[in-house]
């Protein structure tokens, strides 16, 4: 499950905006429609949606991103794939998981997972994700190399125990 | 229960829609009118269909807008079935208000019916700032609007003027 690019989208005045993309591998054209589409229509926090872009896969996970006196924004965390033969159940527990743990510890914001998007790349890239987001929390994620599993795993079976360890 | 019956207490459904820019407080609103309290929300991706209300001899739809540039264009789609438009407009953002007044213009000239009902929320009232309802009446060029239309300084955190300025705007629909 290795993703050729992970992309973070917030809402801005105007309308979707990319906020970054790690590595920057994809052309701006891609990344504009990538954009547009990481958010459907009627989108919620919670959402998670995939479709394809030419070539390309991507899913997306949607959340809140808590604002302290004005209303919340919106953003997604986005995963690109050139083969759609990749875990959707494991990508939208990862993403869910890691927003979950970070809005828990009020670290839910964008810089913070701009910093970590990095790590999250790495970590997709080598099977273990381990983060490191502050002085006393540490995000660890295993799972197995989905790609070549046929039969769907529960790969958040031990993420609980893990996480924050 | 006979058919003609049937047909006198069927009740009257309409599409209302919500527009004005982002950030204005739509949701706030249909949230409130929902749940008759404040609750903080997010921005809408394009549009929410807000729940239906029921009241007496009506069914209204409620369209809520994405005010962002980008949704703009899915606005006179919705507003040209829409039986009535309600404008939210931030009472304090004053950069804002000429491309408020933009936004506001092009739905009367260009999207909408002669025969729907305008109503214009000058929102977030409970600040101490903005302008005030009569020179905002006069700046956003109400007066010589050629729909009926009702202009209301409301606020979604303490509920002023929200269930006031729609009973006026449900009697209207009720009566057109």
């Amino acid at each position: 499950m290795k993703p050729i690019t992970l992309c973070l989208v917030q809402m801005g005045n105007k309308g979707l905006e990319l906020v970054t993309a790690y590595p920057k591998v994809l052309p701006k054209k891609v990344l504009d429609e990538l954009t547009y589409k990481s958010m459907p229509m009627s989108a919620k926090p919670g959402d998670f949606s995939s479709g394809s872009i030419g070539d390309l896969f991507y899913s997306s996970y949607i959340f809140q991103l808590p604002q302290e006196d004005v209303r919340h924004n919106i953003g997604a965390i986005i995963a690109v794939f050139e083969d759609m033969k990749y875990n959707l159940e494991g990508i939208k527990k990862t993403f869910s998981c890691i927003i979950k743990e970070l809005d828990g510890k009020s670290l839910l914001k964008l810089d913070i997972i701009q910093e970590i998007l990095p790590n999250l790349y790495t970590g997709f890239v080598k099977g273990v994700i381990n983060i490191k987001i502050s002085s006393i929390a540490t995000i660890s994620i295993k799972f197995n190399d989905m790609e070549s599993s046929e039969e769907e795993k529960d790969y958040t079976e031990d993420l609980e125990e893990d996480l924050w360890r | 229960m006979s058919f003609f019956r049937k047909i006198f207490k069927r009740k009257k459904e309409v599409n209302i829609t919500l527009c004005g820019l982002a950030n204005a407080g739509k949701t706030t609103i249909v949230k409130y009118l929902e749940t008759g309290e404040f609750v903080k929300t997010q921005p809408t991706m394009g549009i929410n269909r807000g729940e239906t209300i029921r009241i007496e001899k009506l069914e209204i739809n409620i369209w809520d807008m994405g005010g962002q540039d980008d949704f703009r264009v899915l606005w006179p789609e919705v507003n040209e079935k829409s039986d009535g438009v309600v404008f939210v407009v931030d009472k304090n953002d004053v950069m804002k208000f000429e491309e408020a007044y933009k936004a506001f213009q092009e739905i009367v000239e260009h999207q909408i019916h002669d025969d729907v009902i305008v109503l214009v929320l000058l929102h977030k009232a409970d600040l101490p700032e903005g302008m005030d309802r009569s020179r905002f009446i006069q700046e956003f060029g109400l007066v010589d609007l050629p729909f009926k239309w009702a202009c209301y300084e409301t606020s979604a955190k303490t509920g002023q003027n929200i269930f006031e300025s729609f009973k006026w705007f449900f009697e209207q629909l009720k009566e057109g």
